[in-house]
């Protein structure tokens, strides 16, 4: 554990102790400025992987829609999205068990 | 102050599903948003440094945000307290993980929790484009990036070795 926290903790604290020596650079501004949306695009990337896994139902699709407009705009954490879907799910299972005639896909 | 590093990290850590991207939206509310430890800008930078750099996303900017604020021990608090309750979450169920994976209610919780995680990840991507679309080159590398990883699954380390130099070609 400690073996492969401690070599990304030195790497980190060697650039964050020398961030102001080069961070004001102007071609370390230029190549941020190429970085951040190579970052969005990395990040935006696993989404489309995740949703092509996960073969979401259908009727679950409010569910991210609404948590990116919470999250977004509204500035809501999501700690309570997760206790909520937590919450939701299991009361959703414990519904879809005592009514199996119920239970859709 | 490094207590507040430390529980905020802490919180960050013992919510993190789903690994790393689905945890940046709460860094951006927590780092950026609620106690304005970095810019949004800068938090965007320090992803970007952390994909460039061996270990997780969420220790590098734990590391690096706990430095900036409160020097070594700030750095030393803010890694433990994100590691903290992984090690423990790990440690519960890697005791309990066997009995529990047979149970329907734990696959229900489970598998509803994945369509969450893709909406987290689309909101971290939102914090992140609000400060890396800076004109048209900044679509232009997003569309290329986006292509390359998605079609020929690019290693992320090229992919932003490309748009740096791109960046400082373009000036």
């Amino acid at each position: 554990m400690l073996g492969s926290i401690l070599p990304s903790f030195l790497i980190i604290l060697i650039i964050a102790i020398s961030f102001n020596n080069w961070s004001q650079l102007k071609i370390v501004q230029n190549a941020f400025n190429g970085l951040r949306p190579a970052v969005v695009a990395l990040i935006a990337v696993p989404v489309i992987q995740i949703a092509k896994k996960s073969r979401i139902r259908w009727q679950r699709y409010w569910l991210p829609l609404a948590a990116i407009i919470l999250i977004v705009f509204f500035n809501v954490s999501p700690i309570y999205l997760i206790i909520f879907t937590i919450l939701f799910s299991w009361i959703q299972h414990l519904y879809e068990t005592e009514n199996p005639d119920r239970e859709s896909n | 102050m490094i207590w507040q590093l430390f529980i905020t990290f802490f919180r960050i850590g013992l919510f993190s599903i789903g690994g790393g991207y689905p945890m940046l939206s709460m860094i951006y509310q927590e780092v950026a948003i609620q106690n304005r430890w970095l810019s949004h800008q800068e938090v965007t930078d320090m992803i970007a440094i952390s994909q460039m750099t061996p270990g997780p996303i969420a220790i590098n900017v734990a590391t690096f945000i706990g430095y900036r604020q409160a020097g070594f021990w700030g750095a030393f608090f803010t890694t433990l307290g994100v590691i903290l309750p992984s090690v423990i979450l790990m440690l519960l169920i890697a005791l309990f993980y066997f009995r529990l994976r047979s149970k329907p209610w734990f696959y229900a919780i489970m598998t509803g929790l994945r369509p969450l995680v893709i909406g987290l990840i689309i909101a971290a991507a939102w914090f992140t484009a609000k400060s890396a679309f800076v004109g048209i080159f900044g679509v232009i590398v997003f569309l290329a990036c986006f292509f390359l990883s998605l079609k020929f699954k690019t290693n992320p380390i090229v992919i932003l070795l490309l748009s740096a130099l791109a960046g400082i070609i373009v000036g």
